[in-house]
């Protein structure tokens, strides 16, 4: 028989607390609708682009550098691992950026990874994280949502605590 | 992602055979489920495999290399001369054409259709067809018998001992041949 495993994905949380302590995560989510229907696209049109390799969201708000000391709304055409926020409207990004090219699963597929990171100053609580591209200019969310974080708790984050995401995509 | 293969043999205008099979879409280095992945971390560019069937003779003649749709091995009848730049090899691919296109039966399928009249001899003996591919970038076997393969497989299906087949002249193969990412 022939199974269809499919286009899955899942993401991993580290937490690492100002005083030390390391809190990990994770859980497998769906893809979304969006992603497959653009691949589809792909095979019957010669003009389709779903890559998110470039035009990250690039603030981790931790007011180094050239980041700003406080997260940011994501912008407008960026890609990446944006977040919700308590008492926030908007989308909110990670400072994102590939964490691994296409490799083989070993089992007859391949996976892809992203990282988002994230190093507050101030008190946050995330309620929700988004990986995708080409952020729409009015709403905030992605035109193009890859995946949701399925069973996300909300997360609360004092100043000095840094969030890293890294999510992963295996076509199987 | 999964590959729904149906086959419909005619003779004579009437249905003699169908064929159902599911089957497993490329995982090889340079198959698409690999080029769908490395697209999705590239920085820019378009995903590389529309896989828009422009075989040019009408009974789908593999003549020149670099295209694209579906073809069945019919080997060892002969069924077209390839020329390549230069060399002439002999092939024993049979090629599938299509001149019509084929909309997506939903958001998440792509679809593809094709059709070859069997103008050769009747198959016979411990001959059968047996072996159907679909894919981008045809490329001749130039040191073989001309019969090629795709450098870019989307998918293959060899027919069960039930299935394979033996066509005779004027025999009309349709093949629809619909990926579904799930």
């Amino acid at each position: 028989m022939i199974e269809n495993m499919g286009i899955q994905g899942q993401w991993f949380c580290e937490i690492k607390r100002k005083n030390g302590d390391i809190e990990t995560f994770k859980q497998p989510n769906a893809i979304h609708s969006n992603l497959k229907d653009k691949i589809t696209d792909a095979m019957n049109a010669s003009d389709i682009n779903f890559s998110c390799g470039s035009n990250f969201h690039g603030n981790d708000g931790s007011g180094q550098g050239s980041n700003s000391s406080s997260l940011t709304a994501i912008g407008a055409g960026t890609a990446g691992v944006s977040m919700s926020l308590s008492g926030l409207s908007g989308y909110y990004g990670m400072d994102s950026s590939v964490e691994t090219g296409a490799t083989s699963n070993g089992s007859g597929g391949y996976y892809c990874e992203w990282r988002g990171t994230i190093r507050v100053t101030q008190a946050y609580t995330v309620t929700a994280i988004f990986l995708g591209r080409d952020t729409n200019s009015g709403t905030g969310a992605f035109n193009t949502i890859y995946a949701t974080g399925t069973s996300w708790s909300n997360v609360v984050l004092a100043d000095g605590d840094q969030m890293d995401i890294v999510w992963r995509i295996t076509l199987s | 992602m999964i590959g729904i293969f149906e086959l419909s043999l005619y003779r004579d205008d009437k249905l003699i055979k169908e064929v159902y099979r599911k089957n497993t879409i490329d995982v090889s280095n340079t198959g698409i489920k690999k080029l769908i992945i490395a697209h999705l971390v590239s920085s820019s560019g378009n995903a590389g495999i529309f896989l828009d069937q422009n075989w040019s003779s009408p009974n789908g003649s593999p003549t020149t290399n670099n295209q694209e749709g579906i073809f069945f091995d019919s080997s060892p009848i002969q069924v077209s001369q390839y020329t390549g730049t230069n060399d002439t090899v002999i092939g024993y691919g049979a090629l599938c054409s299509s001149s019509k296109a084929e909309s997506q039966p939903s958001s998440n399928q792509a679809r593809w259709t094709a059709r070859r009249t069997w103008t050769e001899s009747t198959m016979t003996g411990t001959n059968y067809v047996t072996d159907f591919s679909i894919g981008m970038n045809y490329q001749a076997d130039m040191l073989n018998d001309g019969t090629g393969s795709f450098s870019i497989p989307f998918a293959t299906t060899t027919l069960s001992a039930s299935d394979k087949f033996q066509p005779a002249t004027n025999d009309i193969i349709d093949i629809t041949w619909t990926i579904t990412v799930g």
